[in-house]
């Protein structure tokens, strides 16, 4: 099989490694366009995320490994040393290895699904810049026809895992739709902006935001179109809400029991607050208040380890539908092989008949012209049904090319042209 | 005639339900989604379909299916069925849709083995269409305060399920807290406004009907007592008088009692009826 890669991901390389490695659109752009100039490199495709660096080539040789790691040093700056912790796949082991990427099993996070969509463009871009070839289009497109399959029939992808993610699990399991809820974002640093575009992203429109600097919690509000409340927050603006985030770097709780109890006192219904900060900004009793739901850091952790338990038990019929898609694409590879060979075959042949037909037209009645065209037709594409049959029979069931290169040789219309390039992948198909 | 709507329909109905009930456990994994429309499908079609073999029962025996305990069973699956699908239309239940499932399923094999044709002529009392629309909305109100106590069961489920911070099955297939709540408030509302009126026709026919005051009298009692205690539990909700776990809570024990309430009453009513 012509398809090797060559990549860096979370298991070969600290994150420092791999922000290096790391390739802009515009680099992976300009690395196509020269790795295609080389000699050997029928096609390339780049897949370049912050987690994984991936060269897929389609060469006439398999390079060598030296080869295949200087090339990823030349593109990706990484040094000699850490090219050395690469990982370099051939044949089947590199379609397996891009289904599994596809599916998201490859992932740090297992079942990602992201990858899905990163994978699709790195196609779309090798593709449009003309670098991708038959194989690599296809093994591509399979691929992604992978990814989808895996995540629509298995719960590889099921249950947040990661607190932000699973704090809008549980706002949506309390709240259902969460447009129209209240939100109060106590904090304005990271972790509170990460939880916020979580929730804004969950469909959450309605913010206030409150911290101690106020510069800050204006600009945070400015980015969810919220409006900024006071800091502390003030039993009004905690009766205000539905859902209270908090994440500040305070050291004693922002949130009282007692203000809380307050506030309950001038509110309706469901209250839920996400304490997301160490240490926490909220005291342990307010959970107990009617109605209301506390979460800290420590219980979003039990739902994400949930999750990814349950992920990974996943994991194993994902392993089992991407071996079936593997087999799929090796046999398709098997029968794709003579493919030049057939579309010379039915190119020449093709030629020969208008020839032919043209030749003999005017022996005929002008309205047996058609008839004429017609009976041509089918006995050209009887006679090549019957060897396409017989090529991809050879070559798929008893690995045999001598009869596609025998009927290579038979049909061709001049030796110096398109044989020589036919004649050439064939032998570099049982090369392999 | 008599025969298919007694017997064969109610049979194939039956079986319809058995085999969605049988498949419900499985919706909510991803290979399941498409399933699962197909089965509100299949759920909306069987909906469609009890409907109308409750009407045409009606038709054909010409007053409505309340005059046997077959018949009230299988007018109170209708009804369960009816107000399920009608409730998946504007919530998705999800694995919920399992406890009325069960439910239909249990009333219409009971119905079925009670018997649903009458094997006489109807009383005169059942014939009359005023007792006949007092015991319809009273069914159709019972049902509806009965589903509140079931996603009151489920608001509870759900609600310990978060306060213990066990994500198990129920916790990702059941409707959100929110969603059950509404649910469970507009179930008791409608019950509560269909009982209201069942209540108030039956008063209407004791004033107007004197001869059978003391079979409806003795059977007034526990409805009007069950009345009372709905309009207290309705009120509560309205005003939010209790908190929202409590009140699910007492919407659950309202129906426990309802159920207890109702076996006494109808029994002993249509035994007194039929001595």
């Amino acid at each position: 099989m012509r398809l090797e890669a060559i990549g860096l991901n979370h298991r070969t390389s600290s994150i420092d490694v791999r922000d290096r490695a790391a390739l802009t659109p515009e680099k992976v752009n300009l690395a196509l366009h020269d790795l295609i100039l080389s000699e050997n490199i029928e096609g390339a495709l780049i897949l370049s995320t912050c987690n994984r660096s991936e060269f897929y080539l389609s060469p006439y040789h398999h390079h060598s490994e030296e080869d295949l790691r200087c090339i990823l040093q030349k593109y990706t700056g990484v040094t000699e040393e850490e090219a050395c912790d690469a990982y370099i796949l051939r044949d089947e082991k590199t379609v397996s290895h891009l289904f599994r990427v596809s599916a998201g099993i490859d992932s740090q996070m297992l079942g990602e699904v992201q990858i899905l969509a990163q994978v699709k463009n790195a196609y779309y871009t090798a593709h449009d810049e003309g670098t991708s070839n038959s194989v690599l289009n296809k093994a591509f497109l399979r691929a992604i026809e992978v990814g989808k399959n895996v995540r629509s029939n298995t719960e590889i992808s099921r249950g947040a895992v990661s607190v932000a993610s699973a704090s809008v699990k549980i706002a949506e399991r309390i709240f259902g739709e969460l447009s129209n809820r209240r939100v109060l974002l106590v904090g304005a640093g990271q972790t509170a902006r990460l939880a916020a575009k979580h929730l804004a992203t969950g469909g959450v429109d309605r913010w206030r935001v409150c911290n101690r600097t106020l510069a800050n919690a204006e600009v945070v509000a400015d980015l969810l179109g919220g409006e900024v409340a006071s800091y502390p927050p003030s039993v009004d603006e905690l009766a205000w809400a539905d859902l209270i985030v908090t994440a500040t770097a305070a050291i004693e709780p922002v949130l009282t029991v007692e203000n809380m109890r307050t506030a309950k006192k001038k509110r309706k219904g469901i209250q839920l607050l996400l304490d997301l900060a160490v240490p926490r900004d909220s005291e342990p009793g307010i959970g107990d208040l009617p109605d209301t739901y506390q979460y800290t850091v420590d219980d979003f952790q039990d739902l994400v380890k949930a999750n990814l338990k349950a992920r990974e038990n996943e994991a194993e019929r994902a392993e089992n539908i991407i071996e079936g898609h593997v087999s799929e694409f090796a046999e398709w590879y098997q029968e794709n092989r003579v493919a030049p060979t057939i579309k010379q075959l039915q190119e020449t042949l093709e030629e020969l008949r208008i020839l032919e037909v043209k030749q003999y037209a005017k022996r005929f009645h002008d309205t047996d012209q058609e008839q004429v065209v017609l009976f041509s037709k089918s006995l050209i594409r009887k006679v090549t049904s019957l060897m396409i049959a017989n090529l991809k029979r050879a070559s798929l069931e008893e690995n045999d090319l001598s009869m596609a290169k025998a009927v290579a040789r038979a049909v061709s219309l001049n030796p110096n042209g398109d044989l020589t390039d036919v004649l050439k992948r064939l032998d570099d198909e049982l090369s392999h | 005639m008599s025969g298919l709507l007694t017997t064969v329909l109610p049979l194939m109905m039956l079986i319809g339900f058995s085999v969605i009930l049988g498949m419900w456990n499985a919706p909510c994994h991803p290979e399941g989604r498409k399933r699962y429309t197909s089965l509100v499908l299949s759920g909306n079609f069987l909906a469609a379909i009890i409907g109308l073999w409750w009407v045409g029962y009606s038709l054909f025996q010409r007053a409505l299916p309340v005059a046997t305990p077959g018949q009230l069973l299988a007018t109170v699956a209708t009804c369960v069925w009816l107000g399920t699908s009608y409730a998946e239309y504007r919530v998705s239940q999800r694995k919920l849709t399992i406890i009325p499932l069960a439910a239909v399923i249990v009333l219409m094999a009971s119905a079925l083995a009670a018997g649903l044709n009458t094997g006489q002529d109807l009383p005169e009392n059942l014939v009359n269409p005023r007792a006949a629309i007092h015991i319809a909305l009273s069914l159709a109100g019972i049902t509806l305060i009965l589903g509140s106590g079931v996603y009151g069961a489920g608001e509870i489920i759900l609600h310990r399920q978060i306060k213990s911070r066990s994500f198990g099955q129920w916790f990702h297939d059941m409707p959100s807290m929110s969603d059950l709540n509404r649910l469970r408030r507009v179930s008791l509302t409608a019950g509560w406004i269909l009982i209201t009126i069942s209540i108030a026709s039956a008063l209407g026919t004791l004033w107007l009907m004197p001869a059978s005051r003391e079979v409806t009298v003795s059977h007034l009692h526990p409805m009007l007592t069950l009345w009372a205690t709905i309009t207290a539990l309705w009120a509560a909700d309205r005003f939010h008088w209790l908190a929202q776990q409590k009140m699910a809570l007492v919407s659950l024990l309202v129906s426990a009692l309802m159920v207890l309430l109702i076996i006494v009453s109808v029994i002993g009513f249509f035994t007194r009826f039929f001595a």
